[in-house]
């Protein structure tokens, strides 16, 4: 293992710590142990966005919190959920009197915390509502779409909520357009190489010098394909055939187009990605109305990449185009 | 039993726990991580910090909602995510009912084991504190008018129960992923839920008065 840490055990806090200090004019923390953060200007007299989920991730999940995106985040120890106390936390920091939107990813644990954490917030009178993200297309089969992990479509689906609830749409609206945002996006995952728990010191899981996972998840969640690594242009035509074999586009439709590096992959490499996914799409007359090509959704030090797509009507076109910023995200 | 009672039966049944600290973290160790008795123990003090006091009157919903609030607060995990759970849709379940009968102890049981299958995915059978609980709800819904036989009655269920686990293997949480090794040790979390029963039983035996 060779990461730039003190303690393993303290890595969560002290990378929580940094970034409290980093940027104290954008986020604030709001418990005790620093679990819970919220945008600098939260509540406001916005409806609240609130996620949440395990560290390893950065940008997710923190990172999105900020004007035009996300008021609270509840943050877990490495891959594993925040406690329904530090939910409640950014709850409670959260709601200006208008309700509060849990929007996070579908992992056990996170749903289970988030309902508990839902139900405690209700004892407070404060109104919630949840939309899960389940967009990882090779997770599960179409007929078990529910099942799905949420990944890369997140960071699509904060921005427009985010957008909703920046320009006053009510708690019924903001949740409206999330919805709308999560059964827009479809997404796919490649590792290339796994990533290593601080606490573990051991890869998440096995995968073979010259090797790739197609479907990956990420925290090394095993994919649908195993086999030699082939080039980007092939990757590139497996994940847009996986992406398009589940939502139909058709010529003059407008898409809002991801590609995210897992942690060590080069920004170079993704836009190779980029350009050949741009390219597929551009040939069947699909427009990409929006792109971001980065690191936005990671798995600590895992090599690979994943591709976000998602599907446009008007009104996600223009909360998409809506201006947005955070220690991570600027627009 | 009214809330003032019901606070009153916590209060005495749930200091019995502690003692449950050291049993219930070596058996978790055998085959989950081993915070089972801090969970436990941790969260039936915090429970008991929180209950309200004597002199207040309150609804039974109110106290099963501070319970639940405490419980998970303590130490967090997934069970007592699910233990909260299903004290909370035990409390819904109450509404605004100022006393706790029979039928009302049957609606709050089948409410938290209602809420913990949901959530937790579970079904008896899987080796987790539903095979303790679900039998104990039989035994309620079968048992006398009595309560101190009812109780009596409970306790052995959940007692079968929890024995017949040791037998299992686990299918849920963190002890799912040592499959076969599980079997041979009794779950953890039906061996919690019966000390809890065995604990009411001896309170309200002792030192809690009969509604």
């Amino acid at each position: 293992m060779r990461k730039l840490i003190n303690r393993p055990g303290d890595f969560v806090d002290e990378f929580v710590d940094g970034i409290l200090k980093a940027h104290p004019d954008e986020l604030r923390s709001v418990s005790a142990d620093h679990r819970a953060l919220v945008r600098v200007d939260a509540p406001g007299d916005r409806v609240g966005i609130v996620t949440g989920g395990g560290s390893g991730h950065l940008p997710l999940f923190l990172g999105y919190v900020g004007r035009g995106l996300l008021s609270g985040v509840a943050i877990g120890g490495v891959f594993s959920s925040p406690s329904p106390q530090q939910i409640l936390a950014a709850t409670r920091a959260s709601d200006s009197g208008r309700g509060v939107l849990y929007l996070f990813g579908n992992y056990g644990g996170d749903v289970l915390n988030f309902e508990l954490a839902g139900e405690l917030a209700e004892l407070d009178d404060i109104l919630t509502r949840t939309v899960l993200l389940a967009d990882d297309v090779l997770s599960a089969p179409p007929e078990k779409a529910e099942s799905r992990r949420g990944v890369g479509g997140l960071v699509l689906a904060y921005k427009c909520a985010g957008a909703a609830a920046e320009r006053g749409d009510d708690l019924k609206e903001v949740t409206r357009v999330a919805e709308a945002a999560a059964a827009a996006c479809r997404s796919v995952g490649v590792g290339l190489s796994p990533s290593i728990l601080p606490a573990a010191g051991k890869a998440t899981f096995e995968l073979p010098d010259g090797q790739m996972e197609i479907g990956i998840g990420i925290h090394g969640e095993p994919g649908s394909h195993r086999g030699p690594l082939e080039t980007a242009d092939q990757i590139a035509d497996r994940m847009v055939a996986a992406v398009l074999a589940d939502i139909a586009l058709v010529a003059g439709d407008r898409v809002a187009v991801l590609v995210n590096g897992m942690g060590a992959t080069p920004p170079e490499e993704l836009y190779v990605l980029y350009r050949r996914v741009y390219d597929i799409l551009a040939a069947e007359g699909i427009v990409v109305h929006r792109s971001y090509v980065g690191e936005y959704a990671t798995s600590l030090e895992m090599a690979g990449a994943s591709l976000t797509m998602m599907k446009l009507d008007d009104e996600l076109a223009e909360l998409i185009d809506a201006p947005a910023s955070s220690p991570f995200f600027r627009q | 039993m009214n809330g003032h009672e019901l606070a009153a039966l916590l209060a005495a049944a749930l200091p019995l726990l502690e003692a449950s600290r050291d049993e219930l973290r070596d058996l978790d160790a055998a085959i989950g991580d081993g915070d089972l008795g801090i969970t436990v123990a941790d969260g039936a003090a915090a429970i008991l910090r929180d209950l309200p006091a004597g002199d207040e009157s309150v609804l039974p919903a109110k106290v099963l909602q501070v319970a639940a609030a405490a419980f998970s607060a303590a130490n967090p995990s997934t069970l007592s995510a699910l233990v909260a759970g299903g004290l909370l849709a035990a409390a819904k379940g109450l509404g605004e009912s100022a006393e706790v009968d029979r039928a009302g102890a049957i609606g709050i049981l089948s409410a938290a084991i209602e809420r913990i299958k949901q959530r937790g995915k579970s079904v008896p059978g899987d080796k987790t504190i539903l095979d303790a609980m679900a039998p104990s709800l039989e035994a309620l819904t079968h048992g006398p008018d009595d309560s101190t036989e009812s109780l009596s009655l409970m306790v052995t269920a959940a007692r079968t129960g929890v024995e017949s686990t040791t037998g299992l293997v686990s299918r849920r949480g963190r002890a799912a992923w040592v499959g076969d090794r599980s079997i041979g040790h009794p779950d953890g979390g039906g061996t919690a839920y019966l000390r809890l029963l065995e604990a009411f039983q001896r309170a309200w035996s002792g030192t809690v008065a009969l509604p």
